[in-house]
């Protein structure tokens, strides 16, 4: 039985991105993309998708799919690095090469769940900047 | 001076980015469309190859392509796009998070200009799409300026034909491809020509230029030609399906242009300015010309021939003559070359050996009469016929002509009957002395007169000769000495084992009755 799906703001999640990373990755980007609109745009599309990731990483999982365990993990791996959450990004990596893995498992699912204050506060951060 | 107007360099098309993951893809088209670029965005292959599919005018200028992509992969669109003639020179940046070498060599492999490894470093990939833009970019704007230029040289080259008069337009035509770029001198010259003035007509009076030059028109292509610390660009004049003449354009070392890069030009030169030319100077009414002249030398049988004596060294006794041929005007060489332009050539050699036949039979019967032609006369069928069944006859294959079948050359010949022999021409005079004899295997091997003349004073004429003889003991050849012109010359050949010798000591060439032979 694979274990239940978690809450973004779970309060068990563990961190594992720091907010001041993400800002620093963020304003870059801010740099690269045209402004601080876009790069809200690109955060929030990130956001909206974790609950969608966490979704495909249960149902693959379940099925016992390591493929698309691993394919989660591969498209997750950049995505996270492009808005800063580099730590979710090398939680990724983990899983995507040992994707039988429960602890990387978990540990990008946490990840995950904890991925949205760190990505707010970078915005904000910026905005303020 | 040759003015182009400036071209319109601005980037146009739109910028295509397919990539699956949402966030990738927006970030990827938001950093794209900072190039000024519309972006197009699509989430996987099948939707992006629909795109194209349907789209009226599908201008791309890049294209930024995940190989990874959920449904498809993006290496299928690569290769579909690279099939697809609007798409086939697009950069194609691909990304993947497979950054290994099998990966990027199988990307590359299937088409993409670039490959960047995921994550992809923002500022990495701007830079990228940056390059690959402004590559595009310069590479469009020198096509554009050579369009332009073409088009410029053309109009130019019209005009002149009108304003300047045919007796002038060649002159103004190698003022207008001398203002070309990199060039610093060109010269037109014609067919008929080559080999001779287009040396000197280039400034470039030498020997190697000459050979060059014949070699290219054999050849028929385009070469750039180092000498003396020069480059001479040299493209042939096409009018129709033959060459009607060359252009030479010598490199202005200074002007920072390639030697490549001015071979380039001068091709696209001589495509520009070879219908005019055909038309008013190489063209029809020369062409007319020269057929009615040739026309009236076959009609008249204004054709002579002459024969010169082949004597045994050793005896001294007349044991053959080579026919030639003399014509009221004009060198026999350039009157066939001529007849070779105006498609006239076939006819002339058989009007030529069926007189020379002819005459032939005022001279001694157990003497040979040898007969020169060229290997496309021979193979031609045109010898076929015209050549006695009671005399021994000689075919000499100068060395000078490209022959593309020596096996089928060697063939028509033999078959041309029991007492016809085949003899090299000018040996050691053309580019490939060794492997022309070896191919053709001739009965007689006829030495060039550069070979013969101060024979008795070059220690390494005398090794040559002293070579070729051992070669023809090998192979039961006889050799013959051409231009003999003095006893010492015909003394050092006699002294080294050459069999036969021919020259102005041993006999001018005169009519059948006239001919007088010295034995030395």
């Amino acid at each position: 039985m694979a274990e239940p799906l978690v809450a973004c703001d779970d309060a068990r999640l563990v961190a594992c991105d720091d907010a001041r990373l993400v800002a620093e990755t963020l304003g870059v980007l801010q740099g690269q993309v045209g402004g601080a609109d876009v790069v809200s745009m690109i955060v929030t599309t990130f956001l909206d998708g974790v609950a969608g990731r966490l979704e495909a990483l249960a149902i693959a999982a379940i099925a016992g799919d390591h493929d698309g365990v691993g394919r989660t993990a591969h498209t997750l791996k950049s995505a996270a690095a492009l808005v800063g959450l580099h730590g979710l990004s090398a939680r990724a990596q983990a899983l995507e090469l040992a994707p039988t893995d429960a602890g990387h498992l978990a540990g990008v699912r946490a990840g995950l769940g904890a991925c949205g204050a760190p990505l707010r506060a970078g915005l904000a951060g910026l905005r303020a900047g | 001076m040759i003015t182009a107007p400036a071209p319109d360099r601005a980037r146009t098309g739109c910028i295509l980015v397919v990539e699956d993951d949402p966030t990738q893809r927006l970030t990827y088209a938001a950093m794209a469309g900072l190039t000024g670029l519309d972006v197009l965005d699509f989430p996987d292959a099948e939707s992006v190859m629909a795109h194209l599919d349907t789209a009226d005018d599908a201008d791309v200028a890049l294209m930024v392509l995940d190989v990874d992509l959920g449904a498809g992969s993006g290496l299928d669109v690569l290769r579909w796009a690279r099939n697809r003639r609007e798409l086939a020179t697009v950069p194609v940046i691909l990304l993947t998070g497979h950054d290994d070498v099998d990966a990027r060599v199988a990307g590359l492999g299937a088409g993409a200009n670039d490959y960047v490894g995921k994550p992809v470093h923002p500022r990495e990939l701007r830079a990228r799409i940056d390059a690959h833009l402004r590559m595009a970019t310069s590479w469009n704007a020198v096509l554009q300026d050579d369009l332009t230029r073409r088009a410029a040289l053309g109009e130019a080259v019209a005009a002149a034909a009108v304003d300047a008069g045919p007796e002038r337009l060649r002159d103004v035509i190698e003022a207008l491809v001398a203002d070309l770029p990199g060039a610093r001198h060109a010269v037109v010259v014609p067919l008929t020509a080559v080999g001779t003035d287009a040396a000197t007509g280039a400034g470039l009076d030498d020997g190697a230029v000459t050979a060059a030059v014949l070699a290219h028109h054999r050849q028929d292509g385009a070469f750039v030609l180092a000498h003396d610390g020069r480059s001479l660009a040299c493209a042939p004049l096409g009018i129709g399906d033959r060459t009607g003449g060359l252009l030479l354009v010598e490199r202005d070392a200074a002007s920072g242009v390639s030697a490549d890069r001015l071979l380039a030009s001068c091709i696209d030169a001589a495509t520009v300015i070879a219908p005019v030319l055909a038309e008013h100077v190489l063209g029809p009414s020369a062409l007319a010309v020269t057929h009615e002249r040739i026309s009236r030398i076959l009609d008249a049988g204004a054709h002579k021939p002459v024969f010169q004596p082949i004597v045994d060294l050793g005896s001294g006794e007349v044991v053959g003559y080579e026919g030639l041929t003399r014509f009221p005007d004009g060198r026999p060489d350039l009157v066939f070359a001529d007849a070779a332009r105006v498609g006239m050539s076939a006819l002339l050699h058989r009007a030529t050996i069926t007189s020379m036949m002819a005459a032939a039979a005022a001279l001694p019967d157990h003497c040979y009469v040898a007969i020169n032609a060229s290997p496309d006369v021979v193979v031609g069928g045109h010898l076929t016929g015209l050549l006695p069944t009671d005399r021994d006859v000689v075919v000499e294959i100068t060395e000078h002509d490209r022959v593309e079948d020596y096996d089928r050359l060697v063939a028509v010949v033999r078959g041309l009957g029991p007492r016809v022999r085949l003899a090299v021409d000018d040996a050691g005079a053309g580019y490939s002395s060794l492997q022309h004899i070896l191919s053709l295997r001739p009965d007689l091997i006829k030495l060039d007169r550069s070979l013969v003349a101060g024979l008795h004073t070059d220690p390494g004429q005398e090794a040559m000769v002293a070579g070729l003889v051992h070669f023809a003991g090998r192979t039961g050849a006889r050799i013959v000495a051409e231009g003999i012109e003095d006893v010492e010359e015909m003394q050092a050949a006699r002294a080294l084992g050459v069999d036969y010798g021919q020259g102005y000591h041993l006999g001018r060439p005169a009519p059948a009755g006239d001919t007088a032979v010295s034995r030395g």
